[in-house]
């Protein structure tokens, strides 16, 4: 299904990412490095599905040239920290309370992923979280890091 | 005969008046709403649109053995929008 | 599964190159990017709230078990009415769904007569045809007799003067299987399909539906069509009456069917954050017998109102049915406010107003309430007759049904719900006790206008009253 999949080539450059005042995520660190932006919520079912694939992702990929982020956009932080300790995680959590985040990378559904390029460019975006795509998520992350 | 085919005439325009009104609601729609990280509220058991099915299918059947009229919801949309 | 390749080329460098430097999302706070181990310790962390439990069933299993008492004041009907159902969900959204209900009914229905000065005795037959066995006993104060030189049985019983006629003989048990499944077919598109049957001793009934929904918008708009087509058999204890023939314990026709087609266009958006509204039209058209069987109407003197006859009624054999429905969800801080209004229109000229408001309010962590209140409104069908006149010419068709009379009813309730596990989205199994408790009161004219002369002191409302309480469980797992 070529739904879940949508390939985004959207210029994100920070003239358009004057969004809500929010928290920061500052990409330029992560240059040369694949990317995978995971935003979630602690109110999102699917979300809470991704999270054993996340942690699978995160471990995987240790010594390669990877980096998981993990967007949050609960309103409530305290939320997604019961979330998170419910669930065991200890994945590098990015707090977006306000949405700027989110509203920068034009996330359209929960949980969507974006997987950015060591160029710094958004190669994937994945829309939603569906079990059976997880090999697809995967080959996507392998085909970026064997790219160089 | 005749009232009859009148009165399938009137629901098919009824049907079609209908659809209009659901392509008009539709369009009307396409920028109204939160976005996809404002579904929080919606994803509250309290919010969905039944959240006692058994409940609603026994009091739709007994108000149905005493009212003319009956029927009208269903139980699509809403929820937290996600995937 | 089909995985669309990066475009790349012009198109790309059209939209500029995202390079990191430029990806910095702007920051007028603090970067907070840190992994989930520096989150406060459990200690300043709060218990999830009150309304917080979000619908998280997916991949879940979910077991129902529940009880609906219900009784009519009166003497009416009685009902006990266990369910039990399941819900399977799969990861990707697939819905499951199977419900058996079995419902125990008992207690005195209106035959449709009308009330008299003095006391009205009723026959019916006694035996289904071709058996010999008595189907409804000489329960509710009915006697067994013989019709002299027939050696026809009847089933007798005698109604007080200045009481509205009930046969008491009613005693049913029906058993209704319900069948759904959901899955999703696209981004955004859900199909489903459902069926049901359901038995009574005098009554079958079988349904399909099928449905389509799409999410657009980014799921704020849902737009749905479903259809459904039941067939129905209606298979009498005695057999079917001749419309306007005389009530009377001769054996009776054979068992009639009919059929209903309907359809729901409809549209949910969630509008903002905190409101959900839900738009539905629905059409449907019934075909076939639609006749109470066991129902008759007076046949009256014109002045002294005295009954000549008990003729069995007639119902037109077609109806439209039509209404819109308009809902409402809106989350008030930790409350939930339900709103919502029915308008309903049928060919047989039964005009409807329906409008109701519940406030779900939790108290506590492990308890909310939600009172309720439900407005109902109906007109009569226009062959809807109290009774018949003696002399004048018969309509096209009569019913004496308090169902197609005008009336408005009441509803007030209560619904009190249990969370006893379900805290956070990680305590599974979870579960959750509630109970309704419902008063029900219907209420219109004692009697038509123009009554004649000699039943000007009767009561003709046989509108029901009845209290119900359901309770129930349900818990889900993996």
């Amino acid at each position: 299904m070529a739904l879940v999949t949508v390939i985004a080539m959207v210029s994100v450059g920070g003239h358009v990412a004057h969004a809500a005042p929010s928290a920061a995520l500052d990409l330029s660190q992560y240059h040369g490095k694949v990317v995978y932006l995971d935003f979630w919520a602690s109110w999102c079912a699917p979300c809470k599905l991704s999270f054993p694939f996340l942690e699978k992702l995160q471990s995987y990929y240790a010594g390669r040239n990877f980096v998981l982020l993990a967007v949050n956009v609960d309103h409530d932080r305290t939320k997604a920290d019961a979330f998170l300790r419910e669930a065991g995680s200890n994945l590098p959590i990015v707090y977006d309370t306000t949405g700027g985040i989110a509203r920068t990378f034009n996330v359209k559904a929960m949980p969507t992923s974006v997987v950015i390029g060591a160029d710094g460019r958004v190669r994937y975006v994945h829309s939603g979280f569906f079990p059976d795509q997880m090999p697809l998520y995967e080959a996507h992350i392998s085909e970026l890091l064997n790219a160089k | 005969m005749q009232n009859d085919g009148r009165r399938r005439a009137r629901a098919r325009a009824g049907l079609g008046i209908a659809l209009l009104c659901v392509g008009g609601i539709l369009s009307a729609c396409a920028s109204v709403g939160p976005a996809a990280w404002d579904h929080d509220l919606m994803a509250r058991k309290s919010m969905q649109l039944n959240t006692h099915p058994d409940l609603m299918a026994a009091l739709e059947h007994s108000y149905f053995s005493k009212e003319g009229a009956s029927g009208g919801r269903s139980f699509v949309g809403g929820g937290c929008g996600c995937n | 599964m089909q995985l669309t390749p990066p475009r790349r080329g012009r198109i790309a460098q059209a939209l500029g190159l995202l390079t990191a430097n430029l990806l910095a999302a702007t920051c007028a706070q603090a970067q907070a990017l840190s992994p989930a181990a520096d989150a406060p310790p459990d200690a300043a962390a709060p218990r999830v709230g009150v309304n917080d439990d979000t619908q998280s069933d997916v991949g879940l299993t979910r077991l129902n078990a529940a009880v609906l008492f219900y009784s009519e004041s009166g003497g009416r009907v009685k009902a006990t009415e266990p369910v039990v159902s399941v819900t399977v969900n799969g990861s990707s959204g697939a819905v499951l769904t199977g419900r058996f209900t079995v419902d125990t009914l008992t207690g005195a229905t209106p035959n449709g007569a009308a009330p008299w000065t003095g006391p009205q005795t009723f026959t019916t037959p006694a035996h289904a045809p071709g058996t010999t066995a008595t189907v409804t006993g000489s329960s509710g104060g009915s006697t067994l007799v013989t019709i002299p030189g027939t050696g026809t049985v009847a089933r007798q019983y005698v109604t007080p003067a200045n009481t509205l006629p009930v046969d008491a003989g009613f005693r049913d048990l029906r058993t209704a299987v319900d069948l759904g499944y959901a899955t999703p077919v696209w981004d955004g598109g859900r199909l489903s399909f459902g069926g049901s049957a359901s038995t009574e001793r005098d009554y079958r009934s079988y349904s399909g539906n099928a449905g389509l929904s799409q999410d657009f918008n980014q799921h704020n708009t849902t737009a749905s069509i479903s259809a459904e087509f039941e067939y129905d058999r209606s298979n009498p204890f005695f057999g079917t009456p001749t419309p306007f023939t005389v009530m009377s314990a001769d054996a009776k026709g054979p068992a009639r069917t009919k059929t209903v087609t309907s359809a729901v266009l409809g549209v949910t958006q969630v509008v903002n954050r905190y409101w959900l509204a839900q738009l539905n039209y629905t059409v449907g058209e019934s075909n076939g017998y639609q006749t109470d069987p066991y129902r008759v109407l007076s046949v009256v003197d014109s002045v002294t109102g005295a009954p000549s006859q008990y003729l069995y009624e007639n119902r037109p054999g077609s109806r439209l049915r039509q209404s819109v429905y308009f809902g409402n969800k809106v989350a008030w801080g930790p409350t939930v406010t339900d709103a919502s209004v029915r308008f309903y229109h049928d060919s047989w000229g039964v005009n409807s107003v329906t409008a109701e408001l519940s406030e779900r309010v939790p108290v506590v962590s492990w308890l909310y309430v939600e009172p309720l209140a439900r407005y109902y409104s109906q007109t009569a069908a226009n062959f809807f007759r109290d009774y018949l006149i003696a002399g004048q010419p018969l309509p096209a068709f009569a019913s004496s049904d308090s169902r197609l009379g005008k009336f408005q009813a009441q509803t007030y309730g209560l619904k009190v719900g249990i969370p006893i596990t379900g805290h956070s989205e990680f305590d599974i199994p979870s579960s959750e006790v509630y109970f309704q408790v419902q008063d029900y009161k219907q209420t219109g004219s004692a009697q038509p206008g123009g009554v004649v002369p000699g039943l000007a002191h009767e009561n003709f409302f046989s509108g029901v009253q009845a209290v119900s309480v359901f309770a129930g469980w349900t818990m889900a797992f993996y």
